[in-house]
């Protein structure tokens, strides 16, 4: 445990002592606040509802969940240390592991500082607090999903940037195709199977909605874990290669 | 050669586990797609079966059949809706113990289907996609029947909602279980009181009109408390409204008697009148003018602990009020429009007109019942601390915003109480002396509240609301709250003050954050000084 929490520590030192969390988190809380509390404030009659930020909020992540993963595996190949980090007393799991609590917590944070703005809503309306909590908590897991998208494609490449464009294109297919807009070509049984299949943004609906669904719950863990296994065995494949 | 072994069956294992966890991955959501396991956390409990609902459902005499009619090919997004009425219907099913069941019919797989729906009046509606920038249109079916029929009826009793429409995630629930009770149920029947010049007989019969659109879970009847004759024996309740001339004690006397039988009684008197202009006022086009009017009830309704004082209430702390007439609409304010924002008990937006406030006895005020107490006033309707009242005689001119004059008390006043519980008998010397079971009132100091109803929909639903307490049918009040709540954003008026919130919102935390990183790197830089002053100085 004791090594898991030093890697940890590292990884979250990697994120604040540099400017990437700072720049990732101001940009988050400044396109998600100019954009989504316009969309709550200047419009005719105003209500005291958080959704038209929730709406934003998921497409937003597809970019920087990428940014915020991408050099997780990829800089210590580049860099070399990758050979050192597995010859270290902890298993490749472990690893994995640290390194996407690391990314995720700061999408936590990211996401718990958008907080103010429903504060402020709650102030001078009568916010649903159920809904809006229910609308983080699927945030978060959707944010995990991208996260763990990103941690896969970063242990495929040395390329931080590569990485970064991979995940962003899975991300970006994978929201796509929960969104009706983008599956409205396809045949209604076809759309209707995609978008439950592959939309994690058509999962995402129910949160929004304030209820929480054990099928969202299962669907968004089975995704986390499917490529958190994927880009584990992309780093034990040295072993075997 | 033994490396080489070792690493392809390292490598086999990989794949292996690889794929025998994808795999198990996919068959624990194609599993987990069947199980409805769901937790609504919207604080109304927006997507969970009332209390209402559940009780028409499972104390229903006979079944309760609804007959879904749909077509199959829908435009896109209308599937989701009749997904949520599949829900919907589903947990109506599981709530009744197999008093409640549905059916989806698609009218177009057979000449014999189509012919239902037509018996039932569902036809084809056109129907557009509300995706933007499609323009996707299908004529379809989208509606449905529910078909009820009482122990020892002869015919089946049915009520039709011919197009469900799009927005039926909002309400409903609120559609099918009123209806639910007025199958299972029967309509509970409201008297308005008469017989007292409330309106002229022809404006009359466009408000029971009105309220009759309004009530359709109620039957609505006019009883003049004049005649020689007693109210309706299933009469729930009882409207009161300002009347003209004031009410004699033959007239207390019947309403009291009702009262005793513990039924309800909702009272809309204002304390001022308009008086009548004479011909020279009206050839100076003068404002009217308002006086303190006798209605007579004040000494009936002070045993039951509340009088309606002869003034009306003004009121600067109020936000202007958006009414809506057709397609039109235009923001009105003025002092006398009390737009209360919200009554806690029957929550619902109310915009009171000319109201008089209410005087009420203190000792009967509480929450709850105290120990010993018999009834219980509860005021319902406030309006803001920068109230005043006027008295008569006051030339009201509906273009002047008038001011507080000096000296005038400005305080909150009550201008709607409920009443309930054991009511005492306001007239002396009859029997019983004290009502039969708990006796609802509902005490309102205005009458125009009832006249802008269709304008104003927060009046409506607050006199929807009203008369279901009143009818002991709070459960669709909660119901209706549940369905019908609009959560407004009071944001300040002035413009700059509201960008003002918008910007520290913006960029108050990002800048926070932007410091709390110099001061940290700022540290860390003092930091390897240090430590690299101290290596300089250890060599």
């Amino acid at each position: 445990m004791y090594k898991t929490w030093t890697l940890y520590k590292r990884e979250m030192g990697e994120y604040f002592n540099s400017p990437i969390a700072y720049i990732v988190i101001v940009l988050f809380l400044a396109l998600a606040g100019t954009w989504g509390l316009s969309k709550i404030f200047n419009v005719e009659p105003a209500r005291a509802d958080m959704r038209p930020l929730f709406e934003l909020m998921p497409m937003f992540l597809v970019v920087i969940a990428p940014a915020l993963s991408m050099r997780l595996l990829a800089e210590e190949k580049s860099t070399g240390t990758m050979e050192l980090l597995v010859t270290m007393p902890v298993a490749d799991w472990q690893v994995i592991f640290t390194k996407f609590f690391a990314a995720f917590s700061v999408l936590f944070l990211m996401v718990v500082f958008t907080l103010p703005f429903a504060f402020t809503i709650a102030k001078m309306g009568d916010l649903d607090w159920g809904v809006t909590l229910g609308s983080y908590a699927g945030l978060l897991l959707m944010g995990a999903c991208y996260i763990s998208i990103g941690l896969m494609t970063s242990s495929w490449f040395k390329s931080q940037v590569v990485a970064f464009i991979v995940a962003g294109t899975i991300c970006l297919v994978f929201w796509g195709l929960g969104n009706e807009e983008f599956t409205k070509l396809l045949p209604q049984t076809a759309a209707a199977v995609t978008q439950q299949v592959f939309g994690l943004d058509y999962h995402f609906k129910n949160f929004a909605k304030g209820i929480i669904d054990l099928r969202d719950i299962i669907y968004y863990s089975s995704i986390t874990t499917c490529c958190l296994v994927l880009a584990g065995q992309s780093v034990q494949s040295r072993k075997w290669r | 050669m033994a490396n080489e072994s070792t690493r392809f069956k390292i490598g086999v294992n990989s794949i292996l586990f690889t794929v025998l966890l994808v795999v198990s991955l996919a068959l624990i959501n194609v599993f987990g797609a069947y199980a409805r396991c769901q937790l609504d956390v919207t604080e109304d409990e927006l997507y969970t079966l009332s209390s209402a609902s559940t009780k028409i459902v499972k104390e229903s005499k006979s079944e309760i059949k609804v007959r879904v009619f749909v077509s199959r090919k829908l435009v896109t997004g209308l599937d989701e809706v009749r997904q949520y009425l599949i829900d919907t219907l589903d947990r109506y099913k599981e709530a009744s113990r197999g008093k409640f069941k549905w059916e989806l019919i698609h009218p177009e797989d057979s000449k014999a289907k189509e012919k239902l729906a037509k018996e039932y009046g569902i036809r084809k509606t056109t129907y557009q996609t509300k995706q933007t920038g499609s323009k996707e249109a299908r004529e379809l079916y989208f509606g449905l029947a529910i078909t009820y029929k009482a122990p020892g009826a002869d015919k089946e009793e049915m009520e039709i909602i011919p197009n469900l429409g799009w927005n039926i995630q909002k309400n409903l629930e609120y559609l099918l279980t009123e209806r639910f009770y007025r199958l299972v149920r029967g309509r509970k029947k409201v008297a308005i009181i008469t017989g007292h010049n409330v309106v002229p007989p022809k404006a009359m019969d466009q408000l029971i009109k009105m309220l009759g659109q309004f009530f359709k879970a109620y039957e609505i009847v006019q009883y003049n408390i004049r005649g020689s004759k007693p109210p309706p024996a299933d009469t729930q309740v009882m409207i009161v409204l300002s009347p003209k001339t004031p009410w004699n004690e033959a007239d207390r006397k019947k309403l009291n008697s009702f009262v005793m039988k513990g039924k309800g009684v909702l009272f809309m008197v204002e304390g001022m009148a308009l008086q009548k202009q004479n011909k020279q006022m009206q050839m100076r086009k003068m404002p009217p003018i308002m006086m303190p009017h006798n209605h007579g009830l004040n000494d009936l309704l002070w045993t039951w602990g509340v009088k309606i004082a002869g003034n009306f209430v003004m009121d600067l702390g109020q936000k202007p009020l958006l009414i809506r007439q057709g397609k039109k609409s235009r923001i009105i304010f003025h002092p006398a429009l009390l737009n209360i924002r919200y009554s806690r008990r029957l929550k619902a937006p109310v915009t009171p007109f000319l109201a008089s406030s209410l005087d009420v006895k203190a000792e009967f005020v509480s929450k709850k019942l105290k120990p010993g107490q018999r009834f219980r006033v509860t005021p319902i309707l406030l309006s803001s601390p920068k109230s005043w009242t006027v008295k008569g005689p006051y030339m009201f001119n509906p273009q002047r915003r008038d001011q507080p004059p000096e000296g005038a008390t400005r305080a909150r006043y009550v201008v709607a109480a409920m009443v309930e519980g054991k009511l005492p008998s306001a007239v002396k010397g009859t029997k019983p002396t004290e009502s039969k079971a708990n006796a609802r009132l509902v005490v309102v100091g205005d009458f125009d509240l009832l006249k802008l109803s269709g304008a104003v929909p927060g009046n409506r639903i607050f006199l929807q609301n009203m008369v279901d307490w009143l009818a002991q049918d709070e459960v669709l009040v909660k119901l209706r709250n549940k369905q019908m709540q609009e959560r407004e954003l009071d944001l300040p008026s002035s413009k700059t003050k509201r960008y003002l919130i918008q910007l520290a919102n913006i960029f108050g935390l990002p800048i926070l954050l932007v410091l709390f990183g110099i001061i940290w790197w700022q540290l860390r830089l003092a930091r390897r000084r240090s430590a690299q002053r101290e290596i300089g100085e250890r060599r």
